[in-house]
Order: C-alpha cells, then structure tokens, then sequence
C-alpha cells in the first residue's frame, strides 16, 4: 500500500496519503508551514518522514 | 502508535533547526556559528555553509550518498596545515632517497570532492628499494600545542585505474595509532591517523615510505585535496586554509555559551505519559556530550532525561563503547542512571525512553535495556543539546539524525518497532 502510492514530488506524498494520515492535518500542515517558514532541501526525506510516521499511526 | 508531537526530521536549511512537529514553529532549535563551515550536500560534494547556518550533512558510501541528511554538530576545530590543499607550494616538503625520486606535483589537475578543479596530481616513485631509507613523499611540518590529540587526515584517490598501497604518518612518531598502510582506489576516500603528541612538533606526511609499514607500492600516481591536522581524536568536517590557518566554530546554541535549544516546548510534553526518541550518533569522547529533555528553572535539581556519552571511561574505547540514560524525577526524588554496552557510539543508534507514571523504559536498536518502577515527571519544557543545566561544558557533537517527543507512553512493540535500525 505505502509504496503504491507513493509520489517522489513534495505534495505528492502529503496529498497521496492524506486520506490514510487524514486524522492528523497537523502532520500535513507541519509540512507545509515547514516549506513557508524556511526552504526545505532534503524534500523527499521529509516527506517519507512523514509518510512512514502516518502510516505507523495506522496500523498501530 | 501515537504521533509525535515534536519531531525533528533534518530536511530545512537555514538559520535554525526546524522542526516539522508542532506545525506553528514552537519546536525550532536555536543555533550559532561565529564562522563558516563545510559539509557533505546533496550531491557528495563538500561546500562551505555560511556562518551561523544548519549543515545538513549526506551520509557517502563508495562516494556517492547514500541517504537522508542529518544535522552535523561539532566543536570548534583547527587547521593546524596552512596549505590544505596547495600542495605545489614549498611548505610541502618534496622529499626522497636512496632509489627514491622526488616527487612530481601537478596542481589543479583533476576533480576534487569539493567539485572544483583543485584535486593536486601527485607521481611517487621510491624505485625497488624497501625500507625507510628509501623513500618518495610529501610532509608538512607543524609547531602545534605540546599535549594535543593530533588527528592528521587527507583526501587521496588514485589517478590511474590501478590501486597504490601507500603510507599516511604523523612526522612526530611514525608509530601505533600515528601510521596507517592505506589503499588508495578509484575513489575518494579520507584517511587518517592520530597520536597524543608530547612536542610541539607534529606534521602529516603521505607517499612512499615503508616505516612502520611494508609492502607498499614501488611507484604511485594519485591525487590529493583537504589536508588536516586538529586536535581532536578523530577528524572532523574538512577545514578549508590558504597560507594560515583556520579555526571553525562551534555549532552552540543562542546565546553563545549555551547548546543548541528549543524555547517554551512544556505543552507538547507530558510528565505523566511520554517518550523522548533520537536517532544518530556521537562524535566526541574527551568531554561529557550530552542531549536532553530538561526543565529550564530545574536544571540539574529538576526533571530531566539526558542521553549521554560515557563520561566516566578511563579510555577513548571505553568511553565510546557504552552509552548512559540520566534522569531525575524531582518529585519525589528519584534518580536514574542506566548504561548499555555498544559496538561503538559514533555509529547510528535509535533510542527511545517511556514513561507512563509507574514505569520507566529504555530501548536501543529494538531492544530494552531497562526497565524502572517510577512514578511521574512534573514536567519539561526545552530539549537540550547539552546537560540538563544546558552547560556549554556537555553539548552535543555529533550527528542529529531524528528526534521526537510523543506525549503518551508507548508500548513494548512500538517502542521495538520505533528503535530498530
């Protein structure tokens, strides 16, 4: 599942998984205001980041 | 499992450490550094950052890297070698003998890990005498501090599709921990060696000269780039002089005498049920590193947990072979201080430490290593990179890979599942 939709674009993961991390928008949000507050070079590793923290949220 | 309230994930640069969780900014760390430094980027490549700025440093293997980036924190070093990486000028010594010749210095010549055309071609050839008395080699000399822990590192690479076995010495005492046999390949690759020098004279010499070592190659076509030699065990970050020498900075929190800090972090916190998780690994093993969740009005006489290096080891190995959880619930007074043994402390580690007001838990690489009946923290409100006091006296050197506060407990499988690499 986790791989199937996973997206290598910065949004991409965020919005992909949002339905599965839904209950948490703050982890969305952390995101997103992370980008507004300061330029985030290592995208891809913020987003699995992320990623692999909702999906632990789930399953658990 | 829970999600964090606080998490740390480095992946922004800038001016702080930026927290993704909270998602307002309310988990930033601070940090300072009076002068610039260099690191790892994205592409392998070592460039300078500037002054007072995060480094977030990729991990390299065979050259190439090989991940996500951790936060590099390290302490103020010295390039003791001028000419890092002019090695054609004449404070390198050119030296040979016996069926040896004198080395050929080519500088500008190829790519360096830097990017820039500075790698130096150098062409030794000690002919086919064995020995120390027939050598061909390049050394720098230095007057240094009498009593340093003289690390001396180097970036070679052979500039052929053939391998060299080569020689790397402290020019002080070509002996133990202070010479190296090394092979130089196809890539990049930074060597060293370090001795505690009881002189002022120290310096760092490579090429072709079997002392202490034998086997090496009769004649070797390489290139070199980033000379170092700082007092410290083991190198650091590379050092960048041009005809003096250099110091960088420590990377410290604000103001200057402090380590790197969040502000106000109590409401995400919870003294009752909670976990504090970090990922990455320590760099420095003469002084007390420490990282920790605190109390700001308690220092050392209120709640705490601090993830420590092994302060109490008589030697290097010791030290770098354990780790040690300090805490102290303040009401009432309980103390705490649990050690686990190591492979060694400066390679990747994940630990969490739970608490849900009757027992306290600690984890490393999926696996507990203790277990403590205790009642509840007060409460937190700051992470430390240093002590429990935020001394500048324990701050953390070292790699920041992942860090997390979850306000509940978790349980034995997810903390398992949390810490194993």
């Amino acid at each position: 599942m986790a791989n199937e939709i996973y997206d290598n674009s910065w949004f991409g993961n965020t919005i992909d998984t949002s339905s599965s991390i839904g209950t948490s928008t703050e982890m969305i949000q952390g995101q997103i205001n992370l980008e507004g507050r300061q330029e985030v070079e290592a995208v891809k590793c913020l987003a699995d980041a992320i990623h692999k923290i909702g999906i632990q949220n789930i399953q658990n | 499992m829970a999600k964090p309230t606080l998490a740390l994930i480095p992946s922004a640069i800038g001016d702080k450490l930026y927290s993704v969780l909270p998602s307002d900014g309310g988990g930033d760390f601070d940090l300072t550094r009076a002068t610039t430094a260099t690191r790892v980027n994205s592409q392998g490549l070592i460039e300078t950052v500037a002054s007072g700025d995060v480094r977030l440093d990729y991990p390299l293997v065979n050259g190439v890297v090989s991940g996500c980036p951790h936060h590099l924190i390290e302490p103020s070093r010295t390039n003791y070698v001028p000419y890092s990486d002019d090695f054609i000028n004449s404070a390198w010594s050119k030296l040979s003998a016996g069926t040896g010749s004198t080395p050929i210095v080519t500088p500008n010549y190829s790519i360096s890990p830097s990017g820039e055309l500075d790698a130096t071609r150098i062409q030794f050839d000690k002919g086919t005498g064995t020995g120390m008395t027939n050598y061909s080699f390049l050394a720098e000399f230095l007057t240094v501090t009498s009593g340093m822990d003289a690390s001396k590192s180097i970036y070679l690479k052979s500039n052929t599709d053939s391998e060299y076995d080569l020689v790397l010495y402290g020019t002080s005492d070509a002996s133990g921990t202070n010479v190296k046999k090394i092979r130089v390949t196809s890539e990049w690759q930074r060597f060293d060696v370090f001795k505690t020098i009881t002189s002022t004279s120290t310096g760092v010499a490579f090429g072709l000269r079997e002392i202490s070592v034998s086997g090496l190659s009769n004649t070797a076509d390489i290139l070199a780039w980033g000379a170092q030699v700082e007092n410290g065990l083991q190198p650091t970050s590379y050092i960048p002089t041009n005809e003096s020498t250099v110091t960088r900075d420590a990377d410290v929190g604000v103001p200057f005498n402090t380590g790197i800090k969040t502000g106000d972090i109590s409401s995400y916190v919870n003294g009752s049920n909670g976990v504090f998780y970090f990922e990455g690994s320590f760099a420095d093993f003469n002084v007390v590193n420490r990282i920790s969740l605190s109390n700001s009005t308690g220092g050392f006489g209120g709640d705490y947990i601090s993830i420590s290096t092994n302060d109490s080891g008589s030697t290097e190995e010791d030290r770098k072979t354990k780790i040690i959880v300090f805490y102290k619930i303040e009401t009432p007074s309980s103390i705490g201080t649990e050690d686990v043994t190591v492979n060694d402390a400066r390679d990747n580690f994940k630990m969490a430490i739970s608490w849900d007001g009757a027992t306290m838990k600690g984890y490393i690489n999926g696996v507990e290593f203790f277990s403590n009946s205790e009642t509840a923290f007060g409460g937190f409100d700051r992470i430390y990179f240093s002590r429990a006091d935020n001394n500048i006296a324990g701050v953390f050197h070292g790699k920041q890979k992942d860090l997390r506060v979850y306000d509940t407990a978790l349980t034995d499988a997810e903390l398992v599942t949390l810490t194993t690499l």
